[in-house]
Formats: C-alpha cells, sequence, structure tokens
C-alpha cells in the first residue's frame, strides 16, 4: 500500500497535473477569499463549502489517470504479480489523491492565518467544515477511482467520474425539484394531492438522504453529527471495494 | 453480463469442471458486493434512525441549540409559577435536518428542559385540531397560521415564523445569523412585561424594508409602528422614537413643521439618509425640520481619498468612518462601514442651548461633491454622523442624524448580521435613548461570525492579498510545474 | 519448481490454452516456443499469478497460485510482454518503487539495486527517464524489475521481441549469465533465440503441448538427417562437385567465403550410413591437394524441428 501511495502521489508532483490542480485551486480558493476580504468579511467555512463544488471539477483530474493509465500502458501487471493485495494498490492510490487534497487545503490554512492576523474569527466553523472538506473528498476519490478502473483512456475516466459526481451534487436540487412538483400538485388541488404530498415527500426525503453536502451543512456551523460521516466513509468504501473487484475481475473474466 | 452468462453456459456443455472456479469467482464477486452494499445501508438507516439525534455534538461558539444565559437569567427572573406556553401549530416532524426547524426545534427543547415547567412546548396540527387557533387567540389579532408557532402567556399571544428567526444574506440568501433564541426570548419578555416605549417609522417616501432594525427595536424592548407619510401628518402622541430611515424622496412641508414641533416638545428621532438613487434630492423640508436641532444635511457626497480608509478599492464608495470619541464607548469598534455617504453638519442657527457633536467622521483627507462630476472638493474633516439635544432642559429631544444609511438598512444588517460593529453601535444609541431594566439582550448566534477588523482591510492591503493569494501563489506553482517539467523531460 | 497441469483457460468461446502440462525443474533455462497466438503469454500470464486459470493448477516452489498467490508470486520475478514500465520515472526511482512493492527490506535495498543494475548494465543510465530510454534499455530494466528481490524463478515473455541484432546477442548473453542462479522460463516464437539460451524446450501449437525435450534429443529424434560442417582452403565450385559424388551425401550449400580462399560448407548426409562418411569426406578433400581447416558435425537448427512438428 505504502508503495502504490509513494508513487502515485510524488508521480503528482513530477508532471505538471498536480501543480495545475493545486493552482487551479489556490487561484478560486484566492479569488473567493480576496472578494470577502474586500468587504472586511472572511467567510471561510463558506469558502471550504464552496471549494467543495468544485470537486466535481477537480476530482476527475486528479483520479482520471489513477487506474487507467496503468491499463493503458500494462503496468498494471506489476500489481496482478507482485506479492500484493489489489485493495491494497486501491487503497494506496486512493490515499495518494486525498493526499493532494490535504496539500490543496494549505491555502485554506493561509487565509485562515490571514483572517486570524486581520482579527476575523477562526472558530469552530472552520473545524467542522474542513472535516466536510475531507469526507466529502474520500467520498469523491472513491467514486472518481472507481470511473478510473472502468476505462483505460483517461478522458472517457475523467468524463464518467464527472457525471456520477454531477449527479452526487445535484441531489439536492433533484429533491428540490421533486418538493416543487408536490406543491404545483397541491396547488393544483387534484384529489390524490395528500398522497402523492406524502409519497413526494418521502422520495424527496430519499433523494436528500443520499445527499453528502445536504447532510453536513450544519458542520459549518459547529454543529457536528456522527451521522453523515459514517455515510460518507461507508459510501466510499463500498466503491473502493467495487473498484478492488473490478481489477479482479480481470483475473477471471473470460472477456 | 448477458453475453457473459451465454459464454459461461456454451462453456459448461463442453466440460462442466471447466467453469466452476470462474463462475464461484464471479457469484463470490457479485455476492460481495451485494452483501457490503446490504450492510452499509443497514448500518447508514440504522445509525440514522435510531443513533442519528443522538450523536449530535453542538459545539459551535455560541450554542445554536442551546439557550444563552440572559435567557436563563430571564427564566430565573419569572416566578416559580410562571406558565409560558410555546406551541407549534403543526405536526412534530420526525426529521428536521436540513429545514429551518433544525435550529428551532432543539433550542425550545432546551428552553422546556431548561425552565423547569415555566416554559412548555407542544405541537397542535390545526388541520387535525382546529380549534388549538381559537383557543390561544380567540380574538384572533395575532394572526396565528398553521406551520408557525405561537407563543402565549396569560392571556396574550404572539406569532413568531420559524423564518423570521434569520437573517439572511440578501444577495445570496443563505442565512447569516441565527436569531432563533432572540426572537423566541423576546416574544417572551415583550409577552410577560408588555414593551416598554414605541417607535413609529416614516413610511411611503420610497424608503426601503425596515424589518432587521424592527427586530433589532424589539429585542431592547420597543414595539414598532409605521406613520405613513400624508398630508394630515401628525406624530402620534404614544411615539417615543421617530424614525426616518433610508427615504428617498423629501417630507412635505406639513411634516416637517409636525416633526420639529415633535422635537422641540423633547421627542426623540433618528434620521438616515444616503447618497444613493438620490442624488438630486436636497432633502430641503427634513432640513427645515431637524434645523431646530442644529444639525443639516448637506447635498454631496463624502469622497474618502485615505487609503487606508478605503474599502474594497473604493468601490460602491466604500470606506470607514472613525467613531469619535464619545459614542466610542457604545461601540466594539473604532470605525464603522459605510458608503455612498452624506455630508452632515452643524446647521447656520446660532442658538446657544442646541449641543450637537459628531458621531461618525471622516479622514481629514476626504473631500465632498456631486456624484456625477469629478471635481471633489473641500478637503477636510467630514461628519456623517451628529448627535443633537438641548442642554440645560428637562425632558430634552435626542437627534441622531446619519448620512448613512449603513446603520439602520435591511440591506447591511441582512448581510453582516446583528453582530457587526454596525449594528452594535445603532443597538447601544438606541439602548442609551431609552434606558429600560426589562430589555433582555440576547446575542444573534452567527452562523458564521464573518466580520474583520475594518481598519485592515484598506486598498493597499487588499492589493496586497490579491497579488499574492490570486498571482504569486497560482504562478509560483505552475512556474515550478513547468520547470520540474522541463528538467524531468530531458533526464 | 513449477508444476503445471491441465491448465485451461477459456475466453469468451475461445480456449486459449487446452491442457497444458509440464514441470520446470530448479536451476533450468526452459524454452517456451510456439507460433503467435499460441498460448504462450496466457499460460505465462497464469503461472505469474496476472490470471486465473479456468481449470488445472499451478504450483510455484509448492506454493498454489490460486492458494497462496503471495508465497509463490515471491519466488518469481516476470517480464511480461510488454515490459510494465513507468516511464515518467527514472531508473532508480522505478526499481526503488518495484522494491517497495516486493518488499524488498531497505537495509538489502541499495546492495541488491547495485547488484542488479550492474548485472544488466543500466548503471550508467540508472538517473535516466525511463521514457526517454532506448527499446534495448527499456528491455533491460524490465528485466531488472523482474530480478528485484531476487525471485528463484525468472519468466521472460519475448525478451528480444523489437530489439536489434545487437541488443538481442545483449540480452541472449545476459540471459544465460542469469541462468547460473536462477530458473528460468523463456517464451519466444523464434527458434535460434530458444537454442541459444535453452536447456530444454516446451513446444505448443494451438493451447496445447506438442513435444517436451531437450534441444539436442528433440533434434535427433525427429531428423534422419545430420548435418556436417566444413572449412577448407580452395576452390569452391571443384570442391562441392567432388564432395556429391562421394556416396551417402545428398547436398552440398555453400555457407560462407573470404577473400583468402577460405569458404564453409554444408554437407548434407543420410545419417543412416553412420559417421563413415567423415573418412571419405576427408579422403576426397586429401585427394584434391584442399586442406581442411575445421570439420564437425552439426545438430538440425529449431527451425526444422519446430516446421516438423508444427506441420503434422
Amino acid at each position: 500500500m505504502l508503495a502504490v501511495f509513494k508513487r502515485e502521489f510524488f508521480s503528482y508532483f513530477k508532471s505538471p497535473v498536480g501543480y495545475i490542480a493545486l493552482a487551479l485551486f489556490a487561484f478560486i480558493s484566492g479569488y473567493m477569499y480576496v472578494n470577502m476580504f474586500a468587504y472586511a468579511q472572511a467567510n471561510i467555512p463558506s469558502e471550504i463549502i464552496t471549494m467543495i463544488s468544485f470537486f466535481v471539477i477537480f476530482v476527475p483530474i486528479i483520479t482520471m489517470g489513477l487506474l487507467s493509465e496503468d491499463k493503458k500502458r500494462g503496468t498494471e501487471i506489476l500489481f496482478y504479480t507482485s506479492p500484493v493485495s489489489l485493495f491494497e494498490v486501491v487503497m494506496g492510490k486512493f490515499l495518494a489523491a486525498l493526499s493532494l487534497f490535504g496539500i490543496m487545503y494549505v491555502n485554506i490554512i493561509i487565509h485562515m492565518i490571514i483572517t486570524k492576523s486581520s482579527s476575523g474569527t477562526v472558530g469552530i466553523g472552520v473545524v467542522g467544515a474542513s472535516i466536510v472538506f475531507f469526507f466529502v473528498a474520500a467520498l469523491y476519490i472513491a467514486i472518481g477511482l472507481f470511473a478510473s478502473s472502468l476505462s483505460d483512456s483517461q478522458i472517457v475516466s475523467a468524463i464518467l467520474s464527472f457525471v456520477i459526481l454531477l449527479f452526487f451534487q445535484m441531489l439536492s436540487t433533484l429533491s428540490t425539484f421533486i418538493s416543487n412538483g408536490i406543491t404545483s400538485a397541491l396547488s393544483a388541488g387534484s384529489m390524490g394531492a395528500d398522497k402523492l404530498s406524502a409519497i413526494g415527500e418521502k422520495v424527496a426525503y430519499a433523494v436528500k438522504w443520499l445527499d453528502p453536502i445536504a447532510k453536513t451543512q450544519q458542520f459549518r456551523y459547529g454543529v457536528f453529527s456522527v451521522f453523515p460521516l459514517v455515510y460518507c466513509v461507508s459510501v466510499a468504501l463500498v466503491f473502493l471495494y467495487l473498484t478492488y473487484r473490478v481489477l479482479e475481475k480481470k483475473r477471471w473474466s473470460q472477456k | 453480463m448477458s453475453t457473459n452468462q451465454k459464454s459461461s453456459d456454451k462453456g459448461k456443455n463442453t466440460n462442466k469442471s471447466v467453469d466452476k472456479r470462474n463462475i464461484s469467482l464471479k457469484w463470490f464477486s457479485i455476492g460481495s458486493v451485494v452483501i457490503l452494499i446490504a450492510i452499509v445501508l443497514f448500518v447508514n438507516i440504522l445509525f440514522d434512525a435510531a443513533l442519528g439525534d443522538k450523536f449530535v455534538f453542538d459545539m459551535s461558539s455560541t450554542g445554536q441549540h442551546t439557550i444563552s444565559q440572559p435567557t436563563r437569567d430571564f427564566i430565573d427572573s419569572l416566578p416559580a409559577d410562571a406558565n409560558i406556553r410555546v406551541v407549534g401549530l403543526f405536526e412534530k416532524p420526525d426529521t428536521i435536518a436540513g429545514s429551518v426547524l433544525e435550529y428551532v426545534i432543539p433550542l425550545l427543547d432546551d428552553y422546556a428542559e431548561k425552565s423547569q415547567g415555566k416554559i412548555v412546548v407542544d405541537y397542535v396540527d390545526p388541520a387535525v385540531n382546529p380549534a388549538i387557533i381559537s383557543e390561544l387567540d380567540p380574538e384572533g389579532i395575532a394572526g396565528l397560521e398553521a406551520n408557525t408557532f405561537a407563543v402565549y402567556y396569560n392571556g396574550r399571544v404572539q406569532s413568531v415564523s420559524a423564518y423570521d428567526c434569520f437573517a439572511f444574506d440578501q444577495y445570496a440568501g443563505y442565512p447569516t445569523a441565527n436569531l432563533v433564541e432572540a426572537t423566541f426570548t423576546n416574544a417572551m419578555v415583550t409577552l410577560v412585561n408588555g414593551f416598554s416605549h414605541k417607535a413609529y417609522f416614516v413610511s411611503g417616501l420610497q424608503e426601503g424594508p425596515h424589518t432587521q432594525l424592527t427586530k433589532v427595536l424589539s429585542s431592547v424592548g420597543i414595539e414598532s409602528a409605521e406613520l405613513p407619510a400624508s398630508s394630515s401628518f401628525a406624530v402620534p402622541s404614544d411615539c417615543d422614537l421617530l424614525i426616518i430611515n433610508g427615504i428617498n424622496i423629501d417630507i412635505t412641508e406639513g411634516m416637517a413643521s409636525a416633526i420639529s414641533e415633535y422635537l422641540n416638545n423633547g421627542g426623540d428621532a433618528i434620521v438616515a439618509v444616503n447618497y444613493f438613487n438620490n442624488s438630486t434630492e436636497q432633502f430641503v423640508n427634513l432640513n427645515n425640520a431637524i434645523s431646530v436641532m442644529g444639525v443639516a444635511i448637506d447635498p454631496y457626497m463624502l469622497l474618502e481619498n485615505d487609503p487606508s480608509m478605503l474599502l474594497n478599492n473604493g468601490l460602491y464608495n466604500q470606506s470607514l468612518l472613525n467613531v469619535s470619541e464619545p459614542f466610542q464607548s457604545l461601540a466594539t469598534s473604532a470605525t464603522v462601514r459605510a458608503s455612498y455617504c452624506r455630508v452632515v453638519r452643524p446647521a447656520d442657527v446660532n442658538v446657544s442651548y442646541i449641543k450637537s457633536s459628531p458621531v461618525l467622521f471622516s479622514s481629514e483627507y476626504a473631500t465632498t461633491g456631486i456624484d456625477t462630476t469629478t471635481s471633489f472638493t473641500n478637503q477636510g474633516y467630514h461628519y456623517v454622523g451628529m448627535y443633537s439635544t438641548f442642554d440645560g432642559v428637562t425632558n430634552a429631544p435626542h437627534l441622531y442624524v446619519f448620512g448613512t444609511t449603513d446603520l439602520t438598512s435591511d440591506d447591511y444588517i441582512s448581510n453582516f448580521g446583528y453582530n457587526d460593529a454596525n449594528v452594535v453601535l445603532i443597538r447601544n444609541i438606541i439602548r442609551s435613548m431609552f434606558p429600560s431594566e426589562i430589555s433582555v439582550i440576547v446575542p444573534s448566534k452567527p452562523m458564521n461570525d464573518v466580520s474583520l477588523d475594518a481598519t485592515k482591510v484598506t486598498v493597499k492591503s487588499v492589493n496586497v492579498m490579491t497579488a499574492f493569494l490570486l498571482v504569486v501563489i497560482p504562478l509560483a506553482l505552475v512556474v515550478v510545474g513547468v520547470v520540474v517539467y522541463g528538467k524531468r523531460k530531458n533526464l | 519448481m513449477i508444476e503445471i497441469k491441465n491448465l485451461v483457460k477459456v475466453y469468451g468461446d475461445k480456449k486459449a490454452v487446452k491442457g497444458i502440462s509440464f514441470t520446470v525443474e530448479d536451476g533450468e533455462v526452459l524454452g517456451f516456443l510456439g507460433p503467435n497466438g499460441a498460448g504462450k503469454s496466457t499460460t505465462m500470464n497464469i503461472i505469474t499469478g496476472y490470471l486465473s486459470s479456468t481449470s488445472g493448477t499451478v504450483k510455484v516452489n509448492g506454493y498454489d497460485i490460486l492458494e497462496k498467490p503471495e508465497e509463490a508470486k515471491k519466488c518469481i520475478g516476470y517480464l511480461p510482454e510488454l515490459p510494465p514500465l513507468y516511464l515518467d520515472m527514472t531508473v532508480l526511482e522505478y526499481l526503488n518503487f518495484v522494491c517497495d512493492l516486493k518488499k524488498v527490506p531497505k537495509a538489502d535495498r541499495k546492495v541488491q539495486l547495485a547488484k542488479i543494475l550492474s548485472m544488466v548494465k543500466i548503471t550508467d543510465v540508472a538517473e535516466r527517464l525511463i521514457g526517454n530510454l532506448s527499446k534495448g534499455y527499456k528491455q533491460r530494466v524490465g528485466i531488472a524489475q523482474a530480478l528485484v528481490g531476487d525471485p528463484d524463478i525468472l519468466i521472460l515473455d519475448e525478451p528480444t521481441v523489437g530489439l536489434d541484432p545487437n541488443q538481442i546477442l545483449e540480452i541472449r548473453k545476459l540471459v544465460k549469465g542469469l541462468s547460473k542462479h536462477h530458473t528460468v522460463i523463456i517464451s519466444s516464437h523464434i527458434l535460434s533465440e530458444i537454442q541459444a539460451m535453452c536447456d530444454r524446450v516446451v513446444i505448443i501449437n494451438k493451447g496445447k503441448v506438442a513435444a517436451i525435450d531437450t534441444i539436442t534429443d528433440l533434434s535427433k529424434k525427429l531428423s534422419g538427417k545430420s548435418k556436417l560442417l566444413l572449412s577448407f582452403k580452395g576452390p569452391l565450385n571443384d570442391v562441392m562437385h567432388s564432395l556429391r559424388t562421394v556416396p551417402g551425401v545428398l547436398d552440398v550449400k555453400s555457407r560462407t567465403s573470404d577473400e583468402n580462399g577460405i569458404h564453409e560448407i554444408e554437407i548434407m548426409t543420410d545419417s543412416s550410413l553412420g559417421s563413415d562418411l567423415r573418412s571419405n569426406i576427408f579422403y576426397t578433400m586429401a585427394k584434391g591437394g584442399w586442406p581442411i581447416l575445421e570439420f564437425r558435425s552439426i545438430d538440425a537448427t529449431l527451425e526444422e524441428v519446430f516446421l516438423n512438428i508444427t506441420s503434422h
């Protein structure tokens, strides 16, 4: 696991990809921070949460090559024929990508220092938002890694993970749509409105239940709850395991 | 999947033992994934349903879900047999996550728990039990509706909507301050004690809304009402504070004489106008009205030229204003933010008993002029806020005149929350005008306390920050990336 | 030691490997020969644990590759057909990564890597980017990768494919050196390659073992003819003409000539007549006054063996 982690993590810094992702993150978060700063405000939790909505772009860039490149270049055979478990390989790559997010987070720390030195508050909300940052990153990276295992083309993997992540991102919007549908049905005053609203509400709730962002909304105010974190970690685990199974499938698949 | 199945079927025909291993591997793979997903779903649902609420930790500095000391002191001051009833006019929802109620219901539970029976919280859905509304409010004056809360005490009732318990950012719409506790405690305080004073907002002069200032007033025990501009305008006798907030057209002559009479008789007033969307308005009548207190509003805009006072690169005319010495005890910061300010100055009246003093003033480099021209002159200190009273008179009037609405407007208060320096200053000014022993000040809970020390956000520091965060760091990363790539490429 | 029993691998409707069995003894160099698409790479991929077999067993030093994959894989160094190289790493970075992967203890690493680098002669390119190396060097890095962890068994899939003749010779020399301390399996579709490097050969065709034998036995068994090589000084045409008249000589072919008038010829003989022919040839040459510089018998090439087997 450590071997794969080391190789993937350092390879981000041996090619332009890692630097470009870092520069992009620095620029976007910096832009948001400066804009707040100019109004004598520094809402770090809100900045972090906004950066999470950019994960849908960052994660595919960072994860697209993790497994697809190995497949394309034939280097995956190293993992299959070395005395390591493929799950360790998956975890190594996962942790490498997550660590890159750790490096990106340094930007936010810089912003915190500036905030502190301008007598702003860096309170518990920042801790909450940061927890959300890393847990959602973990979930999204697991998804991106899974997408990367499905193809031997970086572009295809990137598009695939973008689509899945977009779906996750849209969950809350989707639930609003459903709620709106109910409201319009109610205002139409049809006979079954009550029943429909009950069903619709349940569906909307279920959709919202799946949304990692909506679940973790209170974190940025310093109100922590364990359940959303369990959710992120366990769903990430499902995707990591799926990735592992996809790799393992190559051994016995008759295709 | 189907082709896979087909191929393995074919294999089975040719050699039975051949496919065993593949099929068992495939089923192990599919089975383990299914089992894992099932376990994860089960654990998550179980966690959510059984333990979800228990594992919530309120670590916020102000405790979003916990009542604060002022409220506890108020509850302790209530007699042991006091009975305040808070009724949610809806069915108590199973799940509150993701709705505003998640800040309301747990807090109300805390009220109930800590009041030792003085405060009772229950939920009655008027759709199920329609009698509840007439039971709480037989005369129908409080306007109780489904999906709101009713706070009931001793035959009196107040309606509280959960949405009123938050200040929202005017543009992005996200909540900036949690006022749930402040709102409910204030409702209880006024139900128990009644309002101590009444303020009238002069309305109908193209002014903006004043929902937020109303809440600020309510929090210091002052009831608010509208006083529409009309030809028969008169200041009501129960008016303790007259507020002219953000009007964009001048008052009439008749109103001016009514107001000056009110002031001359010892009335208190706050006047706030700015220089935005009303640059041609000279406020002649308003000036006539307040001239009895020796204050005048200029038809000029203030232009701050000191870079250390400019905010946001001077965009939208944002700058800092100094709070003058006598008023600093009311302020939490030596400066406040303002934009598009009018200049306020002592009026050219020579009456010895008028005692006026500046509240807010600019730097010595500020100039004044008309917005549409570039020729700003008259460099020096300028006032943007003034206080005036009569010296040596019992029942003396108190007048505050501001050339900015950034202390009083909904726009500003919503944007920056109730703990912002500007809002704290105006609230303390009002409290200083109406010292009340019964008002209970519950601080708003910052959803995120976002203000920086405004004095550090100067044009220079913003420029440095822009260069550092938007140019230096990203560029350095890109350069390092290019250098490393270039070097390695030729290894 | 590797024991392979009844190996079958099915891809869709197609059987790529149809029941291959053979054993590789410790210390031997086994050639794995077959035309493209015969199932060589598939078999090697199964032995190294990359693919799982549809049925059949592979035991590496007694460990079943499916049941105890980690132990089995520790014994094997594998160079696949396409060397698994990260082009964006330098040779040393890459080999260190492989060390990590194969769990080589940190203490042994420096010594072992230095040994491998000098063995495969890539010390001078150790700091260079793999992507910038020539094909021959890349292949050596691939072999170096297989040597990491000092495995007992080396499996090299087509190690010389796509290399120029000089590089092929270098790789052959390298493999010969390796065979002193390792059990080696080499696959190839080029016969001279196997001939140059191996003790024993497994020939597979269409997913089946066509023959297993030592190279010398195999060539003898399959050929009734034997060949003699003769090097002499004298007129080529006269010599060839005279030798054709010797009874038992089937054909004479010229191999090389140089400007000093030294020629090398191949003489096909009917081996059923025994080695008596050699003295007859000697006397014929002596009679003509043509001095013999070299005279020996040569075995049939694997090309011939292979053509014989696979065409049946």
